[in-house]
């Protein structure tokens, strides 16, 4: 908006025109006056802007007050334009008394961040998707990789468990890439440099960028298989002349999305417990009828509990995060300075995690053709866990009877509780090694410093250099103290054994890596003197080097709880420390041009070097080449009807190849192992050295061929639509040779191995405004994406069957392969009737399988293919509107089409002596209702042995699931009335995650995990977490 | 002025790419490159050390017990990962797909011969003088070992591939060879390893010696030398077995039975011929944790109907209590303390360390240090017994069964035994003498007795349990994943779909 300020000669110009068209008006009869005002689109008025008589010199300027008068012939067309606004053409007889202007589309102005640049979104000839930094932050969760689910289409992220500090996140870019140890992660890069997500602050986030095909990410060449995704931080360059301090906090708690709903109730327990020992042949485990008694009719609660171990282990955790934010410009200089604290405690006990961020951006312009910038963050986090982890903390404190509690007191000193009765079940008494501090702790620091020349000596020519350092270190103890604690029997107060800790004596390893990236681009825009031709040329080249470092120390005894080496006894020690490092060199280039913004072609090559590879293969080029056409720019489109609702279309392809070199640091290298010692006097130890390995000289990069092609669409000026279909082929799979058990030698790394993925993505979002009524002022968007992707092992060798997967060419890698179970045996006649399953001793109450070979026998034979291992769709909705100060965002996601392999915990009865749940014991077969039974016979931990064990679908769980991933509902104070208190924004809101869930997962399991699950994989982990937050964000 | 510098940097910034490249040039930092290995005898004797090393497999020594429970000695916990599916073959409820043992004894024993070809082939090419007064011995001791695993293969399985060098990744797939030739191959390498090897003992070497090639090669020929009715069939092989027997020198029965299982005790035994040596705290393993602790290989009645209960074999192996949910057991040092409770009330103490003090109270070790015997003089004793009551010399092997008995606390055998009673006595003290080290396998095997199986209740606290035996199924099937791997060219046992 300009301001109002006009200078004299504008004045007199307008009224010397105004004149001027009055005295042409008067000679002409057929023409009329017309006179109105211009306005934008929130109704203020636009000065200057000019109304036109179309291919005549016949116009004017309106005035101060947006006025204007015209005589024009009223069958003429009029043309009103002004600068940011849409040009609108109408005939003088149609024309309205006040004009209104619409805003050039902002959606057309999008930048875009790409590899090394910035581009427009509207000339973008590759697959792209961003999200802004604000989109992130409303899911008020501690691992920032997070924040991006259901945000765009083609990236997958997926977490297995809730545990704070380590939720063992999953990324994935258009579906898995390879099934080498080289990895299907994406490439991570924050302002250009490789760093971590997870730990990144995201009050400083600017913006995130997906690169998805061939064309955006070959920049990246040898690591950009799989993705690259761009994050960029803020630089403060938003706010002009001011500053802005921003105080963010969130106050939330956290509790599990699904439990099991266990029976904790003892006399029903131990009825239940007691079947299920008889029907496992160990009657003598049983409870006799006077412990069941004194339990049923008891009084006293504590001597005969009915005691809720989940209950006690779980409970609500109540997480802070606290954020101060300064940023601004001043002069030429603008910065953006930001501390971040996190404090969350975990549901289960024992668990907790710490996070401390700082970070600084400074941009200078030094001058009229140099700017410089630095970018400085350092993130300190501190975890603490149970030492066999957090899952198997859960599981250990569910592994219990409910009839005792985890302590007992004689004369007031504590004691913690074994067993009840030794003839239960039962794991480690987690009250216990919480006590004794039985923890794993890790300190992990990370720092990235970043400093950037961008220098501009003549126009159109830009040389940028940056250099980054990243320094990261982890501190990891591991402390047991086994020979201080002991556990007893409950009711016998007799000592029973040491407490179970996994082992004794302090762990303690120090990690620490260096990385060093220099880069530097030229790049150089020309555009021919019509401006129809524009072209744009980039060059530049990289080098990084990386070294970690890694010593480690442990001693087994120790007198005193004292968490230091020094403390230990010398009688047992171990000691290992190793070092390894890697460097990469490239040099890249970039074209793109364009015909009168219509036609846009752009070519990309890479040309990688790496230490992994031997010499000889070291040096792989990677091009790709895409092209794109701006329909709506072409005449045919801008003169027809249609541009009044096509405000953009676009079609656009490309193809190219990337690779992937992150095999292992020196697998082509020959070279025996140490340490593979032998005594042969009982007294020393003999230095053994072999070969284990076999290094293979040739090996050379995985390459990914990936092909897409798409369009995008605008269209009513508020609905836009994406559309992707790709076709992702990676080659030359690094993989170890099979190697059979003659061989023994760990085989050696070949090329050899496909797989392809190939997918379509498709996202829609609608944008408006609603101009009048009684809601006029609310705007909102709403939008959906949905993708599907498949994934196909195309080349790999001999089938091989392992853990209930296969791995078999034409059908996805890792497919779920197992017997299909039918049913439960109702009775001995149903089993006469039905094939022989192996040899085992079938009964009524057993699994029945599928003769899905139909020779009469159950047998391997009968195993298929069954399930789905990645999912069919993935999909995501959102919707979002503020109005007056309220906001209110909804963000919902799910996935389709997937199975999971889930075992154990929560599926077997009485897994260790864990009770079970009244939907286990409404299913069971037994004797009395054997028709129609879900489950097995009741057993005791086993099932009933191998028979009912058997890798099939018993265990084999839909997935799939539709969650509201998060709700936001706040209120901004109104400006005039903060203003007065030197606020500049006030706002309140509440912020939910993981709400609601729809799916037919079991209970106690989350649907939501990582698409690895195996035979063996357990239902139950370290629950995700449910989030009730409340926060305020605060600027003055 | 300020942009022509601008200019001068830029260039040289470009060129300095090219001088960047060093960063690619990344050796290991802690492993040596193969090049500079198999250089001198030092090197020599790092790779034959490695050799031993490489048989510390988890079932070439400590989960010796578990081969107990394929018998009528033990019981396994079905399920339990540390049981190895051995209950499934114990019920003939197994099959080529198999986990476990039948996996893992396949892959365990090439894994090791791999090791083992690899430095004969070394050893052949070498030509430094420096070995050449330890040459033969080395080859001897490497060939043993071969043998040895060879031995736990020909044994499980029947047919296998025989490899004598070392395999690429390009000749890896090797047929199977017939079990007769691969009985002479065996003989013949241990027919080398006695003539290479040297006469001292084990005591004092701690290496592989003259004396535990014959042991190995006597207990060949007395597996063969029996025919499928279970009578001898070859008594030429006996008489080459009771022969070997006699030539081994050196050893004798250790006073007390249990040291011969202790790890303090074990260096200074006279009776072991062959073992495989641990060492704390580094080079360990997890016989107690899992024997002892987690317990999931019960010794059943059958077993302990056989001693009488004053025998310190059987007071010394086992523990047994009247209520199983309590077991109480008086270890060294003379504290009864509570072990951990099984099902059936029975559990194995042989083997395990002492549980070791710690403070107030008895907890079992979890880095196991004890010595994995393959032979001692004591089983060979028996073994000589037999072959002389075979050839008819009926009081030699009295005379040798009393010793055994004298060390075991109990009284000489019943005198006047003709050779059929002489047979079947030494059968049942064999069984006495040699639970837990996987002997009663082979015995039961080569007398062809393993069909007792049908139809046999273990133990009264057992009686679900339904163990069974077919001959067609005697040798396990190669495991299948192997068979998928090999390109058609390891064909599975027929007696396996």
């Amino acid at each position: 908006m300009l301001s109002k300020h006009l200078t004299g000669k504008r004045l007199a110009l307008t009224l010397a025109a105004g004149l001027l068209f009055f005295a042409f008006n008067g000679a002409q009869a057929q023409n009329k006056t017309i006179r109105g005002v211009v306005v934008d689109a929130s109704n203020e008025p636009l000065i200057g802007a000019s109304v036109q008589e179309k291919g005549t010199s016949n116009g004017v300027i309106t005035d101060l007050d947006g006025n204007y008068t015209l005589t024009v012939d009223p069958e003429s067309m009029l043309v009103i334009s002004y600068i940011g606004c849409e040009t609108l053409e109408i005939k003088a007889s149609d024309v309205p008394a006040t004009i209104r202007l619409k805003n050039d589309l902002e959606s057309l102005q999008e930048t875009v961040v790409i590899g090394y640049g910035t581009q427009k979104k509207v000339n973008l000839t590759g697959a792209v998707s961003a999200a802004s930094g604000d989109d992130m932050k409303k899911r008020p969760v501690a691992n920032t990789a997070t924040m991006l689910q259901g945000l765009m289409p083609g990236l997958r992220i997926t977490s297995d468990r809730g545990q704070p500090g380590d939720e063992n996140v999953q990324i994935r870019v258009r579906g898995q890439g390879t099934y080498s140890n080289a990895g299907s992660n994406p490439l991570v890069l924050i302002n250009g440099v490789e760093g971590d997500i997870a730990t990144l602050d995201p009050n400083i986030i600017e913006s995130v960028s997906v690169l998805k095909d061939a064309a955006s990410a070959s920049i990246y060449g040898s690591r950009a298989a799989n993705g690259v995704i761009l994050v960029t931080t803020k630089d403060g360059s938003e706010n002009p002349d001011k500053f802005n301090i921003t105080y963010n906090g969130n106050f939330a708690s956290h509790t599990p999305t699904t439990m099991l709903d266990l029976i904790w109730d003892s006399p029903t327990y131990m009825k239940y417990y007691n079947i299920a020992r008889i029907n496992s042949g160990a009657a003598a485990s049983a409870y006799t009828d006077e412990q069941i008694a004194a339990y049923t009719n008891a009084t006293d609660k504590t001597a005969y509990p009915s005691f809720n171990w989940l209950d006690w282990f779980i409970n609500p955790a109540f997480v802070q995060t606290h954020n101060v934010n300064i940023s601004g410009s001043s002069g030429k200089t603008s910065y953006n300075a930001s501390a971040t604290a996190l404090d969350q405690p975990g549901t289960e006990q024992g668990q907790a995690y710490k996070r401390y961020n700082v970070a600084l951006d400074l941009t200078s312009r030094l001058n009229d053709w140099m700017r410089f910038g630095m970018y400085f963050s350092a993130s300190r986090s501190n975890r603490q866990q149970t030492r066999q982890g957090d899952t198997d903390a859960l599981l250990s404190a569910i592994s219990q009877a409910p009839t005792y509690m985890p302590w007992f007191f004689v004369d007031g000193t504590e004691y913690y509780t074994y067993k009840a009765y030794p003839n239960e079940g039962g794991n480690k008494n987690m009250y216990a090694i919480v006590k004794e501090q039985t923890f794993k702790t890790s300190i992990n620091t990370d720092v990235n410093a970043q400093g950037w020349l961008e220098i501009s000596p003549v126009k159109g020519l830009t040389w940028y250099n940056k250099g980054a350092v990243r320094y990261r270190q982890k501190q990891e103890k591991d402390w047991r103290y086994a020979s201080g604690s002991s556990v007893y029997y409950y009711h016998s107060h007799d000592w029973a054994q040491q407490l179970n800790t996994g082992g004794d004596g302090l762990d303690d390893e120090m990690d620490y890596s260096t990385y060093l990236n220099f880069y530097s681009t030229l790049k150089y825009d020309l555009a021919s003197a019509s401006k129809n031709h524009e072209a744009s040329l980039m060059a530049g080249y990289s080098v990084e080097s990386y070294r970690y470092d890694y010593l480690h120390a442990y001693r087994q005894d120790f007198d005193f709880p004292l968490h230091e080496i020094d403390a230990g006894t010398t009688k047992t020690v171990d000691t290992g420390g190793n070092a390894e490092e890697w460097g990469l060199v490239s040099a890249f280039f970039r074209a793109n041009c364009s015909y009168k913004q219509r036609y846009l072609l752009e070519a990309n090559v890479r040309y990688d070097g790496s230490s992994r590879i031997a010499k000889a293969n070291r040096w792989g080029w990677f091009p790709s080449v895409s092209a794109g056409w701006r329909v709506t720019e072409e005449d045919f489109i801008k003169d027809s009807a249609a541009s009044s609702w096509l405000n953009n279309f676009k079609i656009r392809a490309s193809y190219g190849l990337l690779g992937n070199q992150s095999i292992d640091l020196y697998s082509y290298y020959s070279t025996v192992s140490t340490g593979l010692d032998y005594s042969f006097d009982n007294d020393q130890l003999t230095s053994g050295i072999a070969q284990t390995s076999i290094s293979n000289e040739n090996l050379k990069w995985e390459t990914t061929a990936l092909a897409d092609a798409g369009f995008d669409l605008t269209l009513f000026r508020g609905l836009n639509v994406t559309f992707d279909w790709y076709h992702k082929r990676t080659y030359g799979i690094l993989r170890q040779a099979q190697g059979n058990a003659l061989l023994a030698l760990d085989a050696p790394y070949i090329n050899g191995g496909e797989m392809v993925n190939r997918g379509v993505e498709l996202s829609v979002s609608y944008a408006d405004r609603v101009k009048n009524g009684f809601f006029e002022g609310l705007e909102y968007n709403a939008g959906f994406y949905v993708e599907h992707t498949k994934n196909i092992l195309t080349k790999y060798g001999s089938d091989e069957i392992s853990s209930g997967l296969i791995y078999r060419e034409g059908e996805p890698y890792g497919s779920f392969y197992m017997l299909e179970a039918i049913g439960i045996f109702a009775d001995q006649a149903e089993i006469d009737a039905s094939p022989k399953q192996y040899n085992d001793k079938t009964e009524p109450g057993d699994i029945k399988y599928l003769d899905w070979d139909n020779d009469n026998d159950i047998d391997d034979d009968d195993r298929h293919i069954v399930g789905n291992r990645f999912p069919q769709l993935e999909y995501s909705i959102n919707l979002s509107a503020n109005w007056k100060g309220f906001d209110l965002s909804l963000m919902g996601q799910g996935v389709q089409g997937v199975n999971h392999y889930a075992d154990h915990w929560g599926v077997r009865a009485f897994r260790q002596g864990t009770p079970i749940s009244q939907e286990y014991i409404n299913g069971m077969w037994t004797e009395e209702n054997p028709y129609n039974a879900k489950y097995p016979k009741l057993y005791y931990d086993n099932m009933g042995g191998t028979k009912n064990n058997r890798t099939s679908t018993y265990y084999l769980f839909d997935g799939s699931y539709f969650r509201l991933k998060n709700l936001t509902f706040g209120y901004t104070l109104p400006a005039n009335l903060t203003r007065r208190f030197w606020v500049d924004r006030l706002r309140f809101y509440f912020s939910g995650d993981n709400l609601v869930t729809f799916t037919k997962f079991p209970q106690g399991g989350d649907p939501e995990r990582n698409y690895t699950s195996k035979n063996n994989t357990r239902l139950v982990y370290y629950p995700q977490n449910k989030i009730y937050s409340l926060g305020v964000n605060l600027t003055f | 002025m300020k942009k022509i510098f601008a200019f001068i940097l830029a260039s040289v910034g470009f060129a300095a790419f090219t001088a960047c490249t060093g960063v690619l040039d990344t050796d290991p930092l802690n492993e040596p490159s193969e090049s500079v290995f198999w250089q001198n005898r030092g090197h020599f004797e790092s790779a034959l050390a490695a050799c031993y090393n490489g048989m510390q497999e988890q079932m070439l020594t400590w989960v010796m017990p578990t081969f107990d429970a394929l018998t009528d000695n033990c019981y396994g916990n079905p399920g339990s990962t540390y049981v190895y599916n051995a209950d499934q073959i114990q019920t003939d409820n197994f099959d080529a797909s198999t986990t476990g043992l039948i996996a893992n004894v396949y892959s365990q024993c090439y894994s090791a011969i791999s090791r083992i070809n690899s430095f004969l082939d070394r050893l052949k090419v070498y030509t430094g003088e420096d070995l050449s007064s330890v040459r033969d011995q080395f080859e001897g001791e490497a060939l043993f070992l071969r043998s040895y695993c060879y031995y736990m293969l020909w044994l499980f399985y029947g047919d296998v591939p025989y490899v004598s060098e070392s395999v690429t990744i390009d000749t890896q797939d090797q047929p199977k060879v017939d079990k007769e030739t691969l009985y002479s191959n065996i003989l013949s390498d241990l027919d080398d390893a006695i003539r290479k090897m040297g006469d001292q003992t084990y005591m004092a070497t701690g290496h592989a010696t003259r004396g535990a090639a014959r042991g190995l090669k006597a207990r060949m020929l007395m597996y063969h030398a029996y025919g499928t009715d279970g009578a001898v069939a070859n008594r030429a092989e006996v008489q080459e077995a009771y022969d070997l027997i006699s030539q081994i020198k050196g050893y004798s029965l250790d006073p007390e039975y249990a040291k011969i299982f202790r790890p303090g005790d074990q260096q200074s035994s006279k009776e072991i011929i062959f073992s495989i040596k641990f060492l704390n705290p580094d080079n360990y393993h997890q016989m107690d944790s899992q024997y002892g602790n987690y317990g999931m290989i019960s010794p059943v009645q059958d077993l302990i109907d056989c001693y009488e209960s004053e025998d310190i074999r059987l007071l010394k192996s086992i523990a047994v209590s009247e209520d199983p949910s309590v077991l109480y057991y008086q270890w060294e040092g003379g504290e009864v303390v509570p072990i951990s409770s099984s099902t059936i009330g029975k559990r194995m103490v042989k083997w395990l360390a002492p549980f070791y003090k710690a403070g107030d109270r008895w907890t079992q070790t979890t880095r196991s240090d004890q010595d994995i015997i393959y032979l001692r003089w004591g089983e060979l004793m028996l073994l000589q017994a037999e072959a002389a009551n075979e050839l008819g010399k009926t009081a030699e092997a009295e005379g040798l069964v009393n010793q055994i008995r004298k060390r075991a606390g109990v009284g000489v055998c019943p005198g006047g035994m003709g050779q059929a009673e002489m047979r079947s006595y030494i059968r049942d003290e064999r069984r006495r003498e040699t639970p837990f080290e996987m002997i009663r396998i082979y015995d039961m095997r080569r007398w062809h007795i393993m069909d007792k199986l049908n139809g046999l209740v273990l133990d009264p606290y057992l009686k679900d349990v339904k163990t069974a035996w077919t001959a067609s199924r005697e040798y396990w099937s190669i495991p299948q994943g192997q068979i998928d791997l090999s390109d058609n060219i390891l064909i599975q046992n027929p007696n396996y779909k």
